[in-house]
């Protein structure tokens, strides 16, 4: 296939489009194909033989794709993302005046995904010359994504076996993996709303719901919404297979902060067994409600947790520390008329600079805000006054 | 075949006035002269004031499809777009003749005619920064003290909108820029103060050059962004203490948001019915600029204030979906320390000759 020459190659094409082979077609016009390397198929201005071969849609599709070969044989993604606009262009055409058929949906594959690792290169180069801002042609790209995403989503008389919207989950966690990059996450929403309101929806691959549930997971937890956010990353780490170790690492990554945030500690096998350990500290600074310790582990560990997108989900673990510290004193000094002064002697000895009554008290008034302490504080008497049944509710059940 | 574009070399300003001369002409002509362009002696005669060269400023004008790309000699070259800053700081910023918003409608127009030349001219690097850098500071600045005016007078979101442009192309600058940049460490703190809380301003912090991130500023104001959402409003209100001015305007919209976040929260935690709060506490906790303040922001939310004492009762509280918009003493105090001028130019450059000169810090 390496020294395929353009005639083969154009047959080949040419073969697959009279046999509806949507297959052969996305390997044929994928970039992971041997295909790419031959040089004879390499070529500048490939249009004239193309419009010889093949009508409109086609002979521009193709001309972009052999262009986009040389381009890549050039190392210049600019101009390999630039063809290969046109080659999504020209299939988004096709595409859509194909009525009741579905066969090119591999080809669609195929194509958005060059798409968006194109526009990830070229970003990079563009980046590295100084021109352009950043996620700029990632950006671009999404729109051409949601063009096929339109016109998938759009097909509502086809039988089902022939529907367009068999390619929708693909399109989405595409697009997800771009409004990620370039932290639009906002526009996840329209297209989660399409996804779950489809009947088909539970029927896609596995591989594909793992990659949807975690990316909805992801955007979960970026909500704040953590019971949806562990449900869905629960999903793909339980489904996704053992031998994909990086893939439930990085669920994990994930899934981790979210449980601790809802009361449940990882344990330490778990870690180990994932190469996790660093979230072992902050797990038991949290659990015994240590906030120095905490304070500690995270910094420790500041450049992994950043690296991650972790670290500021991570920092929402303070609150939990402080009520797990805070429980204990109510254990300790077995009353329900505690008196501030001792949270401030225990926020002293974590370290905390400069801590009186006023800001120990400010933590109190969040904590009960937050439903996490149930009673009240009395100024005048410089106490907190809790109930005297279960005044510290389980964190599962209150967020 | 389409192609991605390919910037092409810009056209390089050659204009050497802070006008081009052609719009001089036609302005003075047709009777478009701003007040603050008109010679002195002339604004006795409405009917055909003259144009004093000193002071006339090339306008804004919004781009449109079909117009021709502007020539040589209407775009001015980095060095007078310098000079025009300075010019629109120190002479206009300072007017106490006229009401304030008609100083911030006429810089800000100007500002962005300068901020336009620099964009057709594809000038980046120091000057950019420059100029930019002065561009945030004013827009900062506006933002807080003309907070209180009526829509018609002023509108808070467009001046945002600006100032959030200026703000992430000057960060952007920095990103590119291998020279030392001496106030990059006071504008990444001003990103994140004006974005408080913004999840995208925090991962932009942590991402930065180690050097710049730990910086006593920047983690500063990393910490208040900390403070604010942890909700601990004691120690944020306790930190404003210590910040800048301009940190404080950028942070100002916020400010107001954390106290009336306080105040609900309070309003459980404390809730009781015969228990009280010190009003007189409550306003130095919350920053308030006095007790009045407090009565007559929260009394409509149905907040009980007898005698000095607050009662929280927290199904009484109804929160009202507006924050009223407020002054607060503490940062009048702080801007009132140094004039207009130093803030927006922090004193590193002053015009000599029409040339500018870098001070030593």
């Amino acid at each position: 296939m390496a020294h395929i020459s353009l005639n083969q190659f154009l047959q080949q094409v040419e073969d697959a489009i009279n046999n509806r082979d949507g297959g052969t077609l996305g390997e044929l016009l994928s970039f992971k194909d041997p295909h790419i390397a031959s040089p004879r198929l390499q070529l500048e201005s490939p249009e004239a033989q193309c419009e010889r071969w093949f009508e409109q849609p086609w002979d521009e599709l193709l001309a972009a794709h052999l262009r986009c070969t040389w381009a890549v044989s050039n190392h210049d993604f600019i101009e390999a993302y630039g063809c290969q606009t046109v080659v999504t262009q020209a299939f988004t055409k096709l595409f859509q005046s194909q009525k009741d058929e579905n066969w090119s949906l591999p080809i669609m594959f195929s194509v958005c995904l060059d798409l968006r690792l194109f526009a990830n290169s070229a970003d990079i180069q563009l980046s590295r010359k100084g021109r352009g801002k950043p996620g700029e042609t990632l950006e671009k790209a999404a729109d051409l994504l949601m063009g096929c995403f339109r016109v998938c989503a759009s097909d509502n008389r086809a039988a089902p076996e022939d529907s367009k919207k068999w390619g929708m989950l693909n399109l989405v966690n595409q697009l997800f993996k771009i409004y990620f990059k370039i932290n639009k996450l906002h526009l996840c929403k329209p297209l989660i709303r399409a996804i779950d309101s489809l009947p088909i929806r539970e029927k896609f691959s596995l591989s594909q719901l793992i990659t949807y549930r975690y990316y909805v997971g992801r955007k979960a937890m970026f909500d704040s919404d953590f019971k949806g956010a562990e449900e869905y990353l629960t999903f793909a780490f339980q489904r996704c297979h053992s031998s994909s170790r990086k893939n439930k690492r990085l669920i994990l990554i994930y899934l981790l902060p979210v449980k601790m945030l809802l009361g449940h500690m990882p344990k330490v096998e778990l870690l180990r067994k994932y190469e996790l350990m660093q979230f072992a500290d902050v797990a038991k600074a949290v659990s015994t409600g240590n906030l120095l310790k905490l304070n500690e582990a995270l910094e420790q560990h500041e450049a992994f947790f950043i690296k991650c997108g972790v670290y500021l989900i991570l920092e929402k673990l303070k609150i939990i520390t402080y009520r797990n510290l805070f429980k204990k004193v109510y254990l300790i000094q077995k009353t329900h008329q505690l008196p501030v002064e001792s949270f401030v002697t225990v926020l002293k000895m974590m370290e905390v600079e400069d801590v009186d009554s006023d800001e120990a008290q400010c933590i109190l008034a969040n904590l009960i805000f937050e439903g996490k302490i149930k009673g009240y504080i009395s100024h005048q008497h410089q106490k907190l006054v809790v109930s005297k049944q279960n005044p510290f509710p389980l964190l599962s059940s209150i967020l | 075949m389409s192609r991605v574009d390919i910037r092409t070399a810009s056209v390089q300003g050659e204009c050497k006035l802070m006008c081009p001369e052609n719009e001089i002409r036609l302005r003075e002509r047709e009777g478009l002269l701003h007040p603050f362009e008109i010679l002195q002696a002339t604004a006795e005669n409405p009917r055909r004031p003259k144009a004093d060269r000193s002071k006339m400023v090339k306008e804004y004008s919004r781009p449109a499809a079909g117009r021709t790309e502007p020539k040589p000699n209407q775009l001015r070259p980095s060095n007078v777009l310098i000079q025009t800053a300075h010019y629109l700081i120190n002479s206009i910023l300072t007017k106490t003749d006229v009401h304030w918003s008609h100083v911030y409608d006429f810089v800000f127009d100007r500002l962005r005619a300068v901020r336009q030349d620099m964009v057709i001219q594809q000038i980046g690097g120091l000057d950019a920064i420059t100029l930019l850098e002065i561009c945030v500071r004013f827009h900062l600045l506006a933002g807080y003290k003309l907070c209180k005016e009526s829509i018609s007078v002023f509108d808070p979101k467009i001046n945002a909108t600006h100032t959030q442009e200026c703000l992430k192309r000057l960060l952007t600058l920095y990103s590119f820029e291998d020279r030392p940049c001496a106030h990059r460490t006071e504008f990444e703190s001003l990103y994140l103060l004006y974005n408080l809380g913004n999840t995208e301003a925090m991962m932009h912090t942590l991402s930065l050059p180690h050097d710049i991130r730990c910086s006593r500023c920047v983690q500063h104001s990393f910490k208040f962004t900390q403070l604010y959402l942890e909700k601990n409003y004691v120690r944020l209100f306790r930190q404003t203490k210590v910040m800048s001015g301009l940190e404080l305007c950028a942070a100002h919209r916020h400010l107001l948001h954390v106290q009336s976040q306080a105040i609900q929260t309070m309003c459980v935690a404390y809730s009781s019915k015969s228990l009280k709060y010190p009003l007189g506490k409550l306003t130095v906790l919350l920053g308030f600029n006095c007790d009045a303040e407090v009565c007559s922001g929260y009394e409509k939310w149905g907040l009980n204030i007898k005698g000095g004492m607050v009662c929280f009762q927290k199904d009484k509280l109804k929160p009202q979906d507006k924050d009223e918009v407020m002054q607060f003493k503490f940062i009048e105090s702080k801007l009132k320390e140094q004039s207009l001028q130093d803030l927006i130019t922090s004193q590193h450059q002053k015009i000599v000759d029409g040339k500018s000169i870098a001070e030593e810090r």
